[in-house]
C-alpha cells in the first residue's frame, strides 16, 4: 500500500484536538495549541522589520533565527508525531520505504492548517522539492505587508529541512529520543539538510516552493 | 462549549479558520522557542509586541464571532474569549473577576508557562504575554473599546515560580 494522503488527513483531523479539563492539548508527547497565524506572523515579521531597520544586512540574521525556530519545531513536532501510537495506527501500515516516511509526514502536515504541502520530487537521501499552497506565513504577509523581495515562509523552510534531517540524517525509523544532543547531532552535522524557498507567494509567485538539499546554503 | 469556537477545517486546502482568521496547530517547543527568539532579539520591546499581537488576534477573532452570533452580554463575550483559550490549548482561565471595566483573571496551567518550564525550566519574569494580550482583547470586544484603552499584564507566572498565572486587566 502506498501513502494514502486523504485517509491520513481525515484520520488526523478526526482526532479533534481540543483542550482537556486543564485547557491543554497533550498529544504526541507535546503540548499542542490551535494557535492564531496572525500572531506568529506579527511577531515574526516585527522581528524581521526591527533587524532591517537597525541595519539592512541584519535581514539575514533574522531569517536564520526564524528558520531555526522552524527546525526546532519540526524536530519535536514531526519527531513526536512519527514516533506516536497514532502514527503507528494510521500511517505506519501504509509505509513501504523510507521515502514513505517523508510522504506520510507531509500528509499529516496537511491536517495542521498550515496550507497544502505537496511533494514535487524526492530523491532518496539527497533532495526534496515541495510546494506550499495557502502558506499561512505568506498569506498573512501578503495581506499586511508590501511585496517582498525575499521569501517569507521561515517556519515552512525550517520544517522541510527538519523533516529531511529526521528521515535521512538521523534515523526516525529507529524511534530516537528527541534530546538536545540528538538535535545537535543531526542539525549541526556538515551533511545536514538545509532548505531554501525558491518561490514565495509573498514575492508575487503563485505558490511557495521549498528545496531541501544536503549542501548548507 | 459552542460550535462557534471550533475552527472550520477545509480538508482540500489544508486550512483551519476561526472568525475568518487562519488557525494553525503548533506545539510548545515552537511556541516557547519562537517567543525566546523574539525576547532575545527585541529585548525591552518584546513584551509589548507579544502582548499587542495577542490582543489583536483576540480582537479580530472575537469581534468576528460577535458579528456572526452575539454572545449576549459583556460577561458572555469575555467567557467566550476564555472558552477559545481553553479549547485551543492555552489553559483554562478563571475570568469570574474580569469584566468590561477590567479586573483580574487566573490560569492554573497556562500553555506558555507549562511549555516554558518543560523546555527551558524556570525563568525570572512572567512569560504568558499571549494570555495577557488575549484577555485584554476580550475586554476590548466586550466593552466596545478602542484597543489602546485596555492594558493587561501578567502579575505572577507559574514559569517564574508562582502557584499559577495571574493577570491584571485595566481599562483607562
Ligand atoms: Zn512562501
Ligand atoms: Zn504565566
Amino acid at each position: 500500500m502506498a501513502i494514502h494522503e486523504r485517509a491520513i488527513i481525515e484520520a488526523v483531523s478526526g482526532l479533534g484536538f481540543a483542550g482537556n479539563e486543564e485547557g491543554l492539548i497533550p498529544a504526541f508527547g507535546l503540548y499542542l495549541t490551535k494557535h492564531f497565524a496572525d500572531y506568529y506572523n506579527r511577531i515574526s515579521y516585527a522581528l524581521l522589520g526591527d533587524f532591517i531597520r537597525r541595519a539592512p544586512e541584519l535581514e539575514e540574521d533574522a531569517r536564520a533565527l526564524l528558520i531555526e525556530a522552524g527546525r526546532v519545531c519540526s524536530f519535536h513536532t514531526f519527531g513526536g508525531i512519527m514516533t506516536s501510537v497514532e502514527w503507528d495506527a494510521v500511517v505506519r501500515p501504509m509505509i513501504e520505504s523510507r521515502e514513505d516516511w517523508v510522504l506520510g509526514m507531509v500528509a499529516v502536515v496537511n491536517a495542521l492548517g498550515w496550507g497544502r504541502w505537496e511533494v514535487k520530487s524526492l530523491e532518496a537521501n539527497e533532495r526534496l522539492v515541495l510546494t506550499v499552497h495557502d502558506s499561512y506565513e505568506a498569506t498573512g504577509y501578503v495581506r499586511d505587508y508590501p511585496r517582498a523581495k525575499e521569501p517569507r515562509c521561515y517556519l515552512a523552510a525550517g520544517g522541510v529541512a527538519g523533516l529531511m534531517n529526521l528521515v535521512y540524517q538521523g534515523d526516525i525509523t529507529a524511534r530516537p529520543t528527541f534530546s538536545e544532543a540528538y538535535y545537535l547531532e543531526i542539525f549541526r552535522s556538515p551533511r545536514t539538510f538545509a532548505a531554501r524557498e525558491t518561490r514565495c507567494l509573498a514575492m508575487g509567485d503563485s505558490c511557495c516552493e521549498i528545496v531541501a538539499e544536503r549542501d548548507p546554503i | 462549549m459552542t460550535a462557534a469556537i471550533v475552527p472550520h477545517a477545509d480538508l482540500d486546502r489544508s486550512t483551519l479558520t476561526l472568525g475568518g482568521r487562519r488557525v494553525v496547530l503548533h506545539c510548545h517547543h515552537y511556541n516557547v522557542f519562537l517567543q525566546r527568539t523574539i525576547e532575545d532579539g527585541l529585548g525591552a520591546h518584546a513584551p509589548a509586541l507579544l502582548t499587542q499581537a495577542a490582543m489583536e488576534s483576540a480582537r479580530a477573532t472575537l469581534s468576528k464571532l460577535e458579528a456572526e452570533g452575539p454572545a449576549g452580554s459583556p460577561a458572555a463575550v469575555i467567557a467566550r474569549g476564555a472558552d477559545v483559550l481553553a479549547h485551543h490549548g492555552f489553559g483554562l482561565a478563571d475570568v469570574s473577576a474580569l469584566g468590561e471595566r477590567g479586573g483580574t483573571a487566573t490560569i492554573e496551567r497556562a500553555h506558555y508557562a507549562v511549555g516554558w518550564l518543560a523546555k527551558f525550566g524556570r525563568r525570572a519574569t512572567p512569560c504568558c504575554f499571549f494570555s495577557a494580550g488575549w484577555l485584554a482583547g476580550a475586554v476590548v470586544v466586550a466593552g466596545g473599546f478602542s484597543p489602546e484603552r485596555v492594558v493587561a499584564r501578567e502579575t505572577e507566572c507559574l514559569a517564574a515560580g508562582a502557584p499559577r498565572c495571574s493577570f491584571l486587566v485595566e481599562v483607562w
